[in-house]
């Protein structure tokens, strides 16, 4: 391609700058991609211009000035392939762009008798890593038409769980004395590969461009009405039910009388489940026994959010240190929840802030300054050898802390581990494993409780489930490491151990 | 045919204690092949109350049955999730025929004639041939209302990413309009401060376009689908 230079405006030089967007998977070119350019430094303009690829994947942007600039492609069912920073220059002719294309799982939902089934929910989990444990979050979602056919488009490459559960589903609020007519039957929740929970659930693969295929056989029978009424409910603000069955909570068909509080769930097979209703940040859930018949008379009560006290004592006397708000306490401890089941934010529990937490299952964690953990009871649970709780309605349980003031730091090296690798420290007594980023190779840990630890180096930070006890037994080659109260260690790493 | 059921003092506790129980039963078929009709939910409403009984959810044999006092009621009958009057004649005819139960009324041996619902199925693609994915696909059809003419938008759906749509499940023997707005992808991704110099053919958003794939309503031509067919047609 040839280099063409524009007529020069005052000092600017005006250059053209060109280039080809192509499949990463296939090596084919995208056309219609749409390929922008951003300014990085000094240009006079700070616009950024975009170009439309041609049928042969080429782009091209003329009246450019020199200089360096952030260059991104895209299209539909595409993402950028991690193949460069995404800084270019100008002049230039020969910029690649690499788009990688995204997955696509169909499939086929059929009843016992091969007569496909409509409004079915269809999810597609996918479990992921956050905050060092394994999540499995619906990453997409969809309901099936009236062929039975469903379609689930641009999933990013990883393993995926296909579930269908319920048919189509919301709460419908009426007033009056005559709930809506809802559908009879029902299915229960169901995996790809037959089973019936995610452990023995067939996960599938994608790859960057899969197409793969899931269809599933549901046993589809006579489902029957619980009749209830639910207490607290706020009129006009949505109430969301759901039947959770082990870890799986489906939305249900539901229809609510918002001014009496009388609730119809539509179609339940016969089972044990848990029905849970959220509004906002109240919960009410109560154990279900279905029968082969309608139930009335549930009654259930909206809880609000669970005040929880926080009690930190420390084991020495910790020092004041002045701000310029005054004389502050020096070290500290905060319980974070991190929420075990469906998709929440962290609720931390700040000094000095409403401490309340919605009804639910957590993980508790405990964030300390200048100060490490001895002992933590959630009620008489002992948090230091089980994190995992459950926040009752209604309930009054603390959280008692038994810290000590102090804490040690560790700074060292990774060797041979390439660029941004991570740091795993893992105590030899009960507490939480550290994780962090190390640029390039040097670190520098810092309110560490004293005592022994094992310090594994990692080349990435994805996929570490540094809080899962069973992953981190797996771990070998460790480098021994002690931390002392207000000293310095100090550790060299020879390498990664993945 | 009257039947003293020995189950009224079962089935009559709450509303019927001391009433007669009459037997109204049947089969609910597929109207267009006249064969059985399985999975088919049955509801019975009494005549003046919007309430309906518990579904009688029918087997391979298509077959259901009540045991309902004397009175005047409305049946209902559908395949996971539409419904259709008993007695209706088709799909657009929807009005149907209320059951009579009580002394000498033959009830026992109804037919129940389903209308399979219809599907329009079909793609959009651009002017250069690539699927357009996110258009809204409109269905528009013509139908007397409280006696009077509206044409309306009767559903709607949104294409995926093959530029594909499908509305199933609509009522047959009845005219539909197909009609489809969207914008360029690349429209909506550069509309965001600072951005300039977007490729000119992305200024401007589709449509509406009426299938065949004309801009003039006037031009449109309705396509006319029957109980169970289905039409699969492309917009461009």
């Amino acid at each position: 391609m040839c280099l063409l230079a524009l007529p020069v405006l005052g000092q600017e030089k005006l250059v053209s700058m060109s280039g080809v967007v192509v499949n990463s998977a296939t090596g084919e070119p995208v056309k219609r991609a749409l390929v922008s350019i951003t300014p990085l430094f000094r240009q006079p303009s700070l616009s950024v211009r975009t170009a439309l690829t041609d049928a042969s994947g080429v782009f091209r942007f003329e009246g450019v000035s020199e200089g360096q600039y952030l260059c991104q492609a895209q299209k539909p069912q595409f993402v950028a392939a991690k193949e460069s920073d995404g800084r270019c220059s100008a002049p230039s002719t020969d910029f690649r762009f690499g788009l990688a294309p995204l997955g696509v799982i169909t499939g086929r939902i059929v009843d016992q008798d091969g007569l496909p089934l409509r409004l079915v929910n269809v999810y597609a989990l996918r479990a992921e890593i956050q905050d060092g444990l394994k999540q499995i979050r619906t990453d997409r979602s969809v309901t099936t038409d009236d062929r039975g056919m469903y379609r689930l488009w641009n999933l990013s490459p990883g393993k995926y769980f296909i579930k269908a559960s319920g048919f189509a589903a919301s709460t419908v609020s009426y007033i009056g004395d005559n709930a809506p007519v809802t559908s009879g039957e029902s299915f229960p929740t169901t995996y790809y590969g037959g089973g019936k929970v995610r452990d023995s659930a067939t996960p599938i693969e994608i790859k960057p461009g899969s197409d793969a295929v899931a269809d599933l056989t549901l046993t589809v029978d006579r489902g029957y009405r619980i009749q209830g009424t639910l207490a607290n409910v706020a009129p006009r603000e949505t109430v969301k039910f759901e039947l959770v069955s082990g870890n799986d909570a489906s939305l249900i068909r539901v229809t609510l009388n918002s001014e009496t509080g009388r609730f119809e769930v539509a179609a339940v097979t016969p089972g044990s489940y848990t029905l849970r209703a959220t509004q906002g940040n109240s919960v009410a859930e109560t154990p279900i026994t279905m029968p082969v018949s309608d139930l009335s008379g549930v009654a259930m009560r909206l809880e609000p959010p669970v005040e929880i006290p926080v009690n930190v004592r420390f084991t020495n006397e910790v020092k004041q240190v002045e701000t310029i708000e005054g004389p502050q306490m020096a070290a500290g401890c905060v319980p974070m929840f991190h929420p075990t089941e469906g998709v929440g934010n962290v609720r931390v529990l700040q000094p000095g802030a409403n401490p309340a937490v919605a009804p639910g299952r957590y993980r508790l964690t405990l964030q300390c300054f200048n100060a490490y953990v001895r002992s933590a009871l959630y009620g008489s649970q002992d948090l230091m050898a089980n994190p995992e709780v459950t926040v009752a309605p209604g309930g009054a349980v603390s959280i008692d802390i038994l810290a000590t003031n102090g804490s040690g730091t560790l700074t060292g090296r990774i060797e041979n581990a390439g660029d941004n690798p991570w740091i795993l420290l893992v105590p030899q007594f009960l507490g939480d494993a550290v994780f962090q980023t190390v640029e390039p190779q040097d670190f520098d840990m810092v309110n560490l409780a004293p005592g022994n630890y094992l310090a594994y180096a990692f080349s990435s930070g994805k996929d570490i489930e540094f809080r899962n006890r069973d992953f981190i037994r797996t771990l070998t080659g460790g480098v021994t490491v002690q931390i002392e109260d207000g000293k310095e260690s100090k550790v060299t790493i020879p390498g990664v151990v993945r | 045919m009257i039947a003293h059921a020995l189950l009224c003092a079962v089935l009559a506790v709450a509303t019927c204690c001391g009433a007669d129980l009459y037997l109204v039963a049947g089969t609910v078929t597929n109207a267009l092949t006249r064969s059985p009709l399985p999975h088919a939910q049955v509801y019975i409403y009494k005549s003046g109350t919007a309430r309906p009984s518990n579904p009688y959810i029918t087997g391979p044999d298509g077959r259901f049955s009540f045991n309902l006092p004397a009175g005047s009621y409305a049946l209902h009958a559908g395949v996971r999730g539409t419904t259709g009057n008993y007695g209706s004649r088709n799909d657009e005819s929807p009005v149907g025929s209320a059951v009579i139960v009580g002394p000498g009324k033959d009830t026992t041996n109804l037919v129940f004639r389903f209308f399979p619902p219809a599907s329009i199925s079909g793609k959009v693609l651009d002017d250069s041939g690539e699927p357009v994915d996110d258009a809204l696909v409109q269905l528009i059809r013509t139908s007397i209302v409280a006696g009077v003419r509206q044409t309306a938008v009767f559903r709607y759906t949104r294409t995926n990413d093959l530029g594909g749509y499908r509305l199933g499940w609509i009522p047959g023997g009845t005219g539909y309009y197909v009609t489809v707005t969207g914008e360029p992808w690349f429209t909506k991704r550069a509309q965001m401060p600072g951005v300039t110099g977007v490729a000119p053919e992305s200024a401007q958003a589709y449509g509406p376009v009426y299938y065949p794939g004309t801009s003039d309503a006037s031009q449109a031509a309705a396509i006319k689908i029957g109980p169970g067919e289905g039409c699969m047609p492309t917009s461009r």
